[in-house]
């Protein structure tokens, strides 16, 4: 196969990724900021279904009845606080991709720091002991 | 640093190792879709919607109150909901606990169907095509069954079908448990 086939098929390939942009559905807004609200908001919450997506990629049936509830709420006027307690309210801190930062998870978010400090420590004071073995 | 003997300096790393391995270990048995609810120790959401046997009777967060009961979430389309249809006959059967159910997203019409050929364990049904009864109660699969007590509040949620050994060894015994507390 010469160079030009293979350029061709990788092109061919990434074509296919731009169907990803025409995936959600066609939500029409009263304005520029209700819009911007509903890519905001659909982005930060998960798919229970398909776990690892927003809800604004998932195909799965809750995934577009979450979208189409989140939409109604958004024409009314809610606030993106209240969308996101009416969801969390009803499916718990799971449906976050950012878990919240409280009490319970203060350990979660603090733990990578802290055994990073932990590693800068450890590696200073063997340092510092290998420093003195040398000196003597 | 502190002058620690010689052996502890080799065991360290392996004590945190195992630790390590532990916790990753525990990490491995948690089933992801398993979501614990939001909704223990809360009443039931209100809501008001046909019931599925007649269009022109209704049933409310009301009617599931008063005594224990299950409330199951349950769908034509729903594979699992199958298989655990025998052990909701079994239970209905018993005479135990009453067990309701909510049609989740389903035809009326399929929904009857299923129900009169595979036997109907359910003393009412609540009909919510839409899916919002079950928005408002956090419904994210079938099936689902909550455990409900006598004030209308949610006590426990199952994820997935029930099998004969659960409904044996871990539900029962908590409607048991739950009819014990006083009425308040």
């Amino acid at each position: 196969m010469n160079r030009f086939v293979i350029y061709l098929i990788f092109i061919l390939i990434l074509l296919t990724c731009i169907g990803n942009v025409f995936a959600s559905d066609k939500y029409l807004f009263q304005s520029k900021q209700q819009a911007n609200q509903f890519f905001e908001l659909t982005h930060e919450f998960r798919c229970l279904v398909c776990q690892n997506e927003t809800i604004e990629a998932s195909y799965a049936p809750l995934a577009v009845d979450l979208r189409n509830q989140i939409y109604k709420m958004i024409l009314q006027g809610k606030s993106s606080s209240t969308i996101k307690s009416y969801l969390v309210s009803r499916y718990g801190d799971f449906i976050l991709f950012k878990p919240p930062f409280n009490r319970i998870t203060f350990f979660l978010w603090v733990s990578p720091i802290l055994f990073l400090f932990i590693g800068f420590l450890f590696v200073y004071f063997l340092n510092r002991r290998e420093h003195k073995l040398l000196q003597h | 640093m502190m002058k620690w003997p010689g052996y502890f300096k080799l065991i360290l790393p392996v004590i945190v190792f195992g630790l390590l391995v532990y916790f990753l270990w525990q990490g491995l048995q948690y089933n992801p879709h398993i979501i614990p609810s939001p909704f223990i120790g809360k009443r039931i959401p209100d809501f008001k919607s046909q019931t599925l046997a007649n269009p022109n009777h209704s049933i409310s967060n009301n009617d599931l109150s008063g005594k224990v009961i299950l409330l199951n979430v349950f769908a034509t389309w729903c594979y699992a909901c199958r298989a655990e249809h025998s052990v909701l006959m079994d239970i209905h059967n018993s005479g135990e606990v009453a067990v309701y159910g909510l049609n989740y997203k389903d035809k009326r019409t399929l929904a009857k169907q299923v129900l009169k050929k595979y036997g109907n364990p359910y003393n009412k049904v609540i009909y919510d095509p839409s899916g919002k009864v079950g928005i408002n109660l956090g419904v994210y699969g079938t099936p689902e069954t909550f455990i409900i007590d006598r004030r209308g509040i949610i006590r426990y949620k199952y994820i997935g079908p029930i099998s004969p050994n659960e409904w044996q060894d871990d539900i029962l015994p908590k409607v048991k448990q739950l009819r014990e507390e006083a009425a308040v």
